[in-house]
């Protein structure tokens, strides 16, 4: 019994190591920078009004697609943001496909999905989540508001006067750029460690003097402030979540067939989620759909407890499980339903369900 | 003098951010005593509708919004209850 125990809690912490190495923080660190700048020092009220009645209609389909990135760094701002979009707005098909897309398109998420579990997958995620986004959107439209006319009360959207001065666009965009380029650097394996450190610390330099030069001390303040914050928030939960999933594999390998707690239950779900098929895709979206995944945990999910790691998931059940699961989930799907009502919402958990299943499966055929 | 309302929507359940901002609303109701009168409010009701809010928290003061999406400093807040307490 003790050693079944050690071992158990031994896997956990090897699970748990594997995500504190080296390079998954090189790529964690500027990216929860990125997101804290994202969520303050980039004016959101600029994005908003793309929202609005009046906007056309593809343009507030674009917005809501890739709006995620920047609005939505916490779930809890996208229902508010839904419900908003929905009533005052633009209708309901751009608000599912910014409902669909935020949580799915999270930077942190794509760039630790990118890192662990392959560029590949990293990069078919995003592009899948924000095509998805839209087709959800426009079959949504389609169903429930044909024929209906123009007539929603446009109601002005609480905002702030800026008071602050504006800084000329492209030093914002090059404030990003930059902070991507450092991002890249990082955790891309291309360059050696030395010229790779003399890089990313000249890069840093040039953030500084941009900080220094068009940005206030207290916007400065409050970026570290941010970061800080979604370190605090999302970091403990990723990290025990990693090591519950590496203890679920340790009990499991009790049971398996290899013994080998790395691979147990990867080895026991494998005859349902092993290979590109309909049924593997179907369930692995169906997963993903009930199961809630705080932030980020979903690739650890996948890549260790599934097994996408050892090729014991196939590579279509692992993008459906990515694709379904961050903007569903059983608590989110009962606030939708009393946000937009029975019909509405589930249809639009079918619609997430399938096409994730399609795109898995679209996805394993081709890689 | 006249009463101040302050109003924080947020999100129910509620989340970190909203938390803080009613948190420190209070606080500065305890500072500034009974003219002053905190309230909670789920932002996506009727009354979240009447003022537009998008971002959750959100500080209504006397039916002026005040702040969007993100927990007000303190000081910040206490500024504004003085002015609109002087000027009444």
């Amino acid at each position: 019994m003790e050693i079944f125990l050690i071992t158990i809690l031994a896997t956990g912490l090897d699970t748990l190591l594997e995500y504190l190495s080296l390079h998954v923080l090189s790529c964690l660190v500027p990216a929860f920078f990125i997101a804290g700048a994202i969520s303050v020092l980039l004016s959101k009220e600029t994005i908003l009004k793309f929202f609005g009645a009046s906007t056309k209609k593809w343009v507030s389909y674009s917005v809501a697609a890739l709006s995620g990135t920047v609005l939505a760094v916490c779930s809890c701002t996208i229902l508010p943001m839904f419900a908003g979009i929905n009533r005052r707005g633009a209708g309901i098909g751009p608000a599912t496909a910014f409902l669909f897309s935020g949580p799915a398109i999270n930077l942190l998420a794509i760039v630790l999905t990118a890192r662990v579990l392959g560029l590949d997958l990293g990069i078919a995620r995003a592009v899948a989540a924000v095509g998805m986004s839209v087709v959800i959107g426009l079959i949504m439209a389609a169903i429930f508001e044909r024929g209906v006319k123009e007539e929603r009360k446009t109601i002005k959207t609480a905002k702030v006067d800026d008071t602050a001065e504006k800084r000329p666009w492209y030093i914002t965009f090059t404030f990003f750029i930059i902070l991507v380029a450092i991002l890249l650097i990082a955790a891309g394996g291309y360059i050696d460690p030395i010229p790779k450190l003399v890089i990313v610390y000249l890069l840093t330099l040039i953030v500084s003097v941009v900080l220094i030069f068009y940005y206030s001390r207290d916007e400065v303040k409050e970026w570290g402030r941010e970061t800080w914050w979604l370190v605090k928030r999302i970091f403990p939960v990723l990290l025990a979540g990693t090591f519950f999933v590496g203890v679920i594999g340790g009990v499991a390998a009790i049971y398996a067939p290899s013994h080998d707690p790395a691979i147990a239950v990867g080895e026991m779900t494998k005859p349902y989620l092993g290979d590109n098929s309909f049924t593997s895709c179907f369930l692995a979206s169906v997963i993903g759909a009930i199961l809630y995944m705080p932030t980020l945990l979903e690739v650890p999910i996948v890549g260790n407890l599934f097994g996408y790691s050892s090729g014991l998931m196939g590579a279509g059940a692992a993008l459906s499980l990515l694709l379904a699961g961050p903007s569903l989930s059983l608590p989110n799907m009962i606030v939708i339903w009393r946000v937009i009502g029975g019909k509405r919402a589930s249809v639009y958990i079918t619609l997430v369900v399938l096409i994730s299943t399609l795109i898995g499966v679209l996805y394993g055929g081709i890689v | 003098m006249k009463e101040v309302s302050i109003k924080v929507f947020g999100t129910e359940p509620p989340c970190a951010k909203c938390n803080k901002a009613y948190k420190i609303a209070t606080e500065v109701q305890k500072d500034f005593g009974e003219h002053v009168k905190v309230e909670k409010v789920n932002a996506m009701n009727e009354e979240g509708d009447k003022y537009g809010i998008m971002m959750t928290p959100t500080i209504v003061l006397n039916d002026n919004v005040v702040c969007v999406g993100k927990e007000m400093p303190k000081n910040e807040l206490e500024k504004i209850v003085k002015r609109e307490l002087e000027e009444n």
